[in-house]
């Protein structure tokens, strides 16, 4: 690198003041910053370019998505973010985010945002459809399953399960009542406003290890009393998150949120 | 996923809850309809017409996971098919159920199709005929059930589409078509 300073044998060191230093310094601050909104400006078009351009990759990879929505991420844009909401994820506390924000996503707009609104409308459906067997609360890998095999609008997309997170993150400000949630090791999508207390997670955690659970296992694996046991069962069967299995030695409770009933 | 023969069976079939009659209005609600739904398909690809509640039926019971449906939910299922007019039980009691995977309207028009096909406009033709002869086959009216069969003709001949006769062998009875 070049040394930038002035050639100093031709100033004494007395003349060179703090005033100077100070002015000079500002200067370089604002043509920096004039050369950084120009960085930004060219940035900007070329990853609208580029979100058009590759607008079917968009549509068709998962992977390029994670890519392109961790890119996003990393310089503090949402890139699903709604122009009406002023709420912004990744804030790096950049000047001007907040109006940036929605400029972005109009940049950006088109192929992501479309595809991902189109993904929340099908995930929305499938909650929708299976509400009645699993009580509302389905496994994110249903989900992706049930996504992948495409009955809904739209057919069949290839999705990955950040895509899914994403979209179904999207509705949050609209209010809509889908939550995600860690059951155990199993990440579930909620649809209902029901929540859940801890006993009754506790309890579908535990239906993860085999798909069922009898009273008694969990009695001798949560050291729970009998009756706490059937009372979190009873409200678990009641909000339609349990189906009842009497065939077996003792009665089987099995977790509904993944059986893909009535689907192939 | 498990097979019957080449009938794709769903996921659900090898669920053991599904095969015990769920306690909740809603989830036994869902749970009727899709043994509705599969009744009815395995009936229409396998051509069965009728259901013994007491007879072994492939789709009572699952040997895989040791689960059967019992009496009441077997009677469950079937009288929710009969409520929606896809299945009429026969004789008093419930233990025969005879299966309309078509309605009786759909096999009328199945048959007038058939006519169509065969240039039967004008001809007469047995009732076993049209069920098992060579025409039919290929059809949908090889091997119909005959009752079903008869009650189609029936509901043609009050359209004056053809009328039934008396055959000269005992059993058997003639259509002329009037088309």
């Amino acid at each position: 690198m070049a040394d930038r300073r002035p050639g100093l044998s031709a100033f004494s060191r007395n003349t060179i003041t703090s005033a100077q230093y100070a002015s000079h310094g500002s200067q370089l601050r604002s043509s920096h910053a004039s050369s950084l909104q120009t960085q930004l400006s060219v940035f900007q078009s070329l990853l609208h370019q580029f979100s058009v351009s590759h607008a079917k990759e968009i549509r068709s990879n998962p992977q390029f998505r994670n890519e392109f929505a961790r890119m996003c991420n990393a310089i503090g844009v949402d890139p699903l973010l709604s122009s009406s909401s002023g709420r912004r994820s990744g804030n790096h506390g950049s000047e001007g985010s907040a109006a940036g924000g929605s400029l972005w996503a109009k940049m950006l707009g088109g192929s992501v945002n479309d595809f991902y609104f189109e993904l929340a409308v099908r995930v929305v459906e499938i909650c929708r459809e299976t509400r009645a067997e699993n009580g509302g609360m389905i496994a994110l890998t249903e989900v992706k399953t049930r996504v992948s095999k495409g009955r809904g609008i739209g057919g069949s997309m290839e999705v990955s399960e950040e895509d899914i997170l994403r979209a179904v993150q999207s509705l949050e400000p609209l209010g809509s009542g889908f939550v995600v949630l860690k059951i155990g090791s199993k990440q579930m999508i909620r649809s209902v406003p029901k929540e859940l207390n801890i006993d009754q997670s506790v309890v579908l955690e535990a239906m993860q290890v085999l798909g069922y659970v009898a009273i008694s296992m969990l009695q001798v694996n949560l050291g729970w009393g009998r009756a706490r046991c059937v009372a979190v069962i009873d409200d678990l069967i009641s909000d339609g998150l349990v189906w009842v299995d009497r065939q077996a030695e003792e009665t089987e409770y099995w977790g509904s949120a993944w059986i893909g009933a009535g689907e192939s | 996923m498990q097979n019957l023969g080449d009938f794709k069976l769903p996921h659900f079939f090898n669920y053991p809850p599904y095969f015990t009659l769920q306690p909740v209005r809603d989830t036994r609600e869902k749970q009727v309809q899709v043994w509705k739904e599969l009744i009815i398909d395995y009936c229409r690809t396998q051509k069965i017409f009728v259901i013994g509640l007491e007879e072994e039926f492939p789709l009572f019971s699952n040997p895989v996971i040791e689960r059967s449906l019992s009496h009441e939910a077997r009677e469950a299922f079937l009288s929710a098919l009969v409520s929606e007019g896809r299945a009429e039980w026969l004789g008093k009691g419930h233990r025969k159920c005879l299966i309309l995977w078509h309605h009786i309207q759909d096999w009328a028009d199945i048959i007038l199709r058939f006519v169509k096909d065969n240039g039967l406009e004008d001809s007469v033709i047995t009732v076993e005929e049209m069920r098992s002869g060579v025409e039919c086959r290929g059809t949908e009216l090889h091997g119909i059930d005959r009752a079903i069969l008869m009650r189609a003709l029936r509901l043609l001949e009050q359209k004056g589409k053809l009328a039934i006769f008396k055959g000269t062998s005992a059993d058997d009875e003639g259509v002329k078509f009037s088309m």
